[in-house]
């Protein structure tokens, strides 16, 4: 479901710090994208940082996120997605399976899309957000279609909500 | 009537004489005298759906399907349509996981007909013009001629006229399958797969046939290490001639093109007229001879008809813009559909005069006209190129530069053009930028388009974005030159008597082969940064269609195409292109003659026992980085059942299916021991068999891991680790987390990282394989000690 912008960081952020295990992965556009001189990386890390989230790092993202010494998780989106079907899985050790809220960032559109289109189908115990600029139909919350600067907006907006 | 050749087959329920009592005989006249006793019949000759269902649910049961839906209903019967998300089912009680298998065959039933009909329609040609008793020769280096043929119908073909029996039985398996796909047929999707699979091998079947039976025939390179270069881009024609341009895989027309030139003193293609193709029938053209022209691969078809370059269009089939001819009447350029699978609603014009058809192509009377004889087709292009040429010299659809900035004024940067790119490519940004002048964003995105044409669809403005790209493209489209090697065919026995134990050994560290479509993430000239990297490393890279032209593309740093850097051998360190789509089957029947060859394993109508041994000891992997069509499904299927596992690029995820492993199920990753009948953990080995890359980088990491398998010795594991390992440092920052399930013994340890790797192997707490070399197989059956 598109959320409207003016509520979509706060819903967003009563949705992440009420999942019990909440996993943020973000694919190569992290390393890519730039809002106002900032890449998404370090938005992503400031996200996972407030929740105490693992991170996802698909592709060949990794990289960047030992340079900023965060310890990301690697795996390839399908196969972080093929694992996240099976409620008995968790990516971080601390905390007991299923990872009940899964939240995507920067990952090619299409690619994104169908992995979303299987969690929708076959992974029932878990919801799912992204963080992206364009609608996601497949998510059960997404931005709606915004501009760079709006974007911005509202991944400050739910980095401050989170607190 | 038609006559053809084939079996006759008659039954008697009860003969006696005096000689003979029998009750129920069969007997089989024609297809006798094929098979001669060369060698013991295996298991499943012929097999149909069922015999190969216990190999597949084997394997499958180590890589499981993974299902990705692309729509969430299913429209394919009246009932519908039926909503299948999260646990619903259809009014037919399919549920969604199903669905998708469902679909995958029909993509698979789709591919396979494809080649199977392409094969059938060029076999009936060739077989009028050279006769059924033409000899299958594939010259002195190759006595293996046709690899699947043996292994799958277990019988080894000699003559032109033997394909006939081979396409009979790839049409019958594909209606059986596709009739599986109807509503309240098959109702498994482990049997869906499994069927899919079946038509995969199909499709390898029948592209073989495609292949071999141009290759004699039209006098193809026969495995030719050292197939001459020839030229390909936009600007390697010679725009001041008459041109004819042939789009799609079929090539005998384009054949025709050529010898009615030779025939009518105009001498070789370049002379008096350019002869050029698009996609992979411009491969095939080159194989006949290298003054034909590749414009390039499919991505291009929309630029170069806009261009308005060509003076006819010939369309032959499969992979044809469906908008061709509407796109070659703005620019004024005729157009032949030249097979009865592709007619574009034009009138058959096949009966009348070629100076007749000619005179209503040269006065516009008709857009274009389907001739259904080849030979035809070749008087009435050339005739017709060299009578429009001067008739159409200034019509184009491509904007010039100064044009640019008045056709994106309209532009209000609503980003529709982007929400529509299959890439996300920034056209908004780029047009946006030429409204107020600057048209470099837009040239920018000339090597990354891939000419789908869906933003200017998209466009409310009715701005032809993907015109204005090209426009700003227009210094590098009019000069764009590369060299690419001629499609050489199949791999010589000779090669494979000298790699076959490398690569068995892990000392040749994989064989890579760049395959598939135009469906690219990124500058196609990635494709060839991929193939040189890994030709660089010292794995043997062989290639096909769109594949093969994208790597010319590519130039080093002393601007050297990568076919201009490495040998085109099946060896250490080369690059090969084995030719068009139909030539990928030659990259797998290198697998299957390193089990013959090299391993003595029989073909026979023994699929199993090679899938098995191609699985565990040759480490293959394929890359479609641009896969797109439903051939590129089977292609890949038929590479997943016979044991070689696939990388595709991100779009690929639309195919709805992956075979992916999970390592940490240690029981699906172990195989026995055919020396003991112990079972033994063999690691990732390979971890997956078909696998979506988000990055170029990870591609490329992903490609050496997969060519990782269970039989490497343990110097041939070290060749192996030192290039996964060194690759995923370059690209990821740190050692992988996997090794400690890669590395069986100290030895197998990369000499460059040995003392990082211990120090890591130590810290996770790794020991030492129990059992680091053994003789792998799944088959129970191949165990030659039997466990009491």
């Amino acid at each position: 479901m598109a959320l409207s912008p003016d509520k979509a960081p706060t819903i967003y952020a009563a949705l992440t710090k009420r999942a019990k295990n909440p996993l943020l992965i973000v694919g190569k556009y992290v390393l890519e994208f730039e809002l106002d001189g900032k890449l998404l990386i370090d938005y992503a890390i400031e996200i996972a940082r407030k929740r105490d989230m693992p991170i996802v790092a698909t592709a060949h993202t990794l990289k960047g996120f030992l340079e900023r010494n965060f310890p990301a998780v690697s795996m390839g989106l399908v196969d972080i997605v093929n694992r996240l079907q099976d409620p008995n899985f968790t990516v971080d050790p601390r905390k007991p399976p299923p990872h009940d809220l899964v939240l995507f960032l920067g990952i090619t559109y299409q690619f994104a899309s169908q992995g979303l289109s299987t969690l929708k189908h076959f992974a029932p115990h878990l919801k799912t957000i992204t963080l992206c600029k364009w609608y996601h139909p497949n998510a059960d919350w997404s931005f709606p279609n915004v501009k760079n600067e709006e974007w911005k907006q509202l991944l400050e907006a739910f980095i401050k909500a989170l607190g | 009537m038609e006559i053809r050749k084939g079996p006759a087959r008659f039954s008697l329920k009860e003969l006696r004489t005096n000689m003979i009592q029998a009750k129920d005989l069969e007997v089989t006249i024609g297809r006798l005298a094929m098979e001669e006793e060369w060698e013991p019949q295996g298991p499943t000759p012929f097999p149909g759906i069922k015999d190969l269902r216990a190999w597949d649910f084997k394997f499958l049961s180590r890589y499981k399907p993974f299902y990705a839906p692309f729509c969430d209903l299913c429209c394919l019967c009246t009932y519908g349509k039926c909503d299948l998300t999260a646990g619903r089912r259809g009014a037919c009680g399919i549920d969604i996981k199903t669905q998708q298998a469902r679909i995958v065959l029909l993509a698979c039933c789709i591919g396979a007909a494809t080649h199977t009909a392409h094969a059938r329609h060029l076999l009936e040609h060739l077989l009028l013009k050279y006769g059924e008793d033409y000899p299958i020769n594939l010259g002195p280096e190759i006595e293996c001629e046709m690899p699947h043929v043996r292994l799958v119908c277990g019988i080894k073909p000699k003559t032109l006229g033997d394909l006939t029996y081979i396409l009979d039985y790839c049409e019958e398996q594909i209606v059986q399958c596709l009739a599986a796909v109807h509503t309240g047929q098959e109702g498994n999707y482990l049997d869906f797969e499994s069927k899919a699979l079946h038509m995969g091998m199909i499709d390898h079947v029948a592209m073989e046939v495609a292949d071999v039976e141009q290759i004699i025939t039209y006098g193809y390179p026969k495995g030719d290490p050292n197939a001459p270069l020839t030229e390909i881009g936009c600007g390697c024609v010679d725009v001041t001639k008459p041109l004819t341009l042939s789009i799609g895989h079929n090539v005998a027309p384009s054949i025709e093109i050529i010898d009615y030139l030779r025939k009518a003193g105009l001498g070789e293609p370049g002379q008096a007229i350019e002869v050029a193709g698009l996609c992979c029938t411009a491969h095939d053209m080159t194989r006949y001879t290298n003054q034909a022209k590749i414009i390039g691969p499919m991505s291009y078809e929309l630029r170069f008809i806009r261009s308005g370059i060509a003076d006819v269009i010939v369309l032959d089939e499969q992979c044809i813009r469906t908008d061709a001819v509407e796109e070659a009447w703005r620019v004024k350029t005729p157009v032949i559909a030249a097979n009865e699978r592709a007619c574009y609603g034009l009138p058959d014009l096949t009966e009348l005069p070629v100076e007749a058809i000619v005179n209503k192509l040269v006065r516009r009377e008709i857009k274009g006209a389907a001739i259904f004889d080849p030979e035809k087709v070749g008087a009435v292009a050339v005739l017709t190129a060299l009578r429009m040429q001067p008739l159409r010299k200034k019509y184009k659809a491509i904007p010039d530069i100064d044009q640019i900035k008045q056709a994106a004024s309209p532009c209000t940067f609503c980003s529709k053009c982007r929400r529509n790119c299959p890439w996300d490519l920034p056209t908004d940004e780029a047009v946006n930028a030429a409204k107020h002048g600057n048209i470099e964003p837009l040239a920018q995105l000339y090597d990354r388009c891939i000419g789908c044409g869906r933003c200017e669809e998209a466009c409310p403005q009715h701005i032809p974005v993907h015109s204005l790209i090209v426009a700003a493209g227009e210094r590098k489209f009019k000069t764009e030159k590369f060299k690419v090697r001629v499609g050489r065919g199949p791999i010589l026995d000779t090669e494979i008597r000298e790699v076959g134990a490398p690569i068995v050994l892990g000392e040749i560290p994989g064989v890579v082969a760049y395959v598939g479509c135009a469906n690219w993430p990124t500058p196609m000239s990635d494709v060839g940064r991929m193939a040189y990297e890994f030709a660089r490393r010292g794995y043997i890279v062989t290639s096909t269609g769109c594949s093969a032209m994208a790597i010319a593309f590519y130039k080093d740093e002393e601007g050297r195409s990568p076919y201009e850097v490495f040998g085109g051998g099946f060896l250490r360190g080369e690059l090969s292109n084995e030719g068009s789509c139909v030539a990928n089957p030659h990259i797998s029947d290198a697998c299957i003659k390193i089990a013959y060859i090299y391993a003595r394993r029989n073909l026979r109508g023994n699929y199993e026992e090679i899938a098995d041994y191609i699985l565990n000891r040759v480490g293959a992997c394929g890359v479609a980085w641009g896969a797109m069509s439903q051939k590129a499904a089977s292609i890949a299927t038929g590479f997943n059942r016979i044991g070689v596992p696939v990388i595709v690029g991100p779009q690929g995820l639309k195919y709805r299916r992956l075979y992916l492993g999970r390592v940490e199920d240690e029981e699906s990753f172990k195989v026995y021991d055919a020396r003991t009948g112990e079972r033994v953990f063999v690691g990732p080995a390979p971890e997956h068999l078909v696998y979506v890359a988000e990055t170029v980088e990870e591609c490329m990491v992903w490609t050496a891991k997969l060519c990782i398998r269970p039989s490497d010795t343990t110097k041939g594991r070290m060749i192996k680790l030192t290039n996964y390992v060194d690759l995923y440092k370059k690209f990821y920052g740190k050692l992988p987390e996997d090794l400690p399930m890669l590395v069986r013994t100290e030895a197998d340890i990369p000499v460059t990282f040995k003392d990082e790797i211990m120090e890591f192997l130590k810290a996770k707490g790794w020991q030492p394989h129990p059992m680091p070399s053994i003789d792998p197989t799944m088959l129970e059956r191949l165990i030659r000690v039997k466990r009491v």
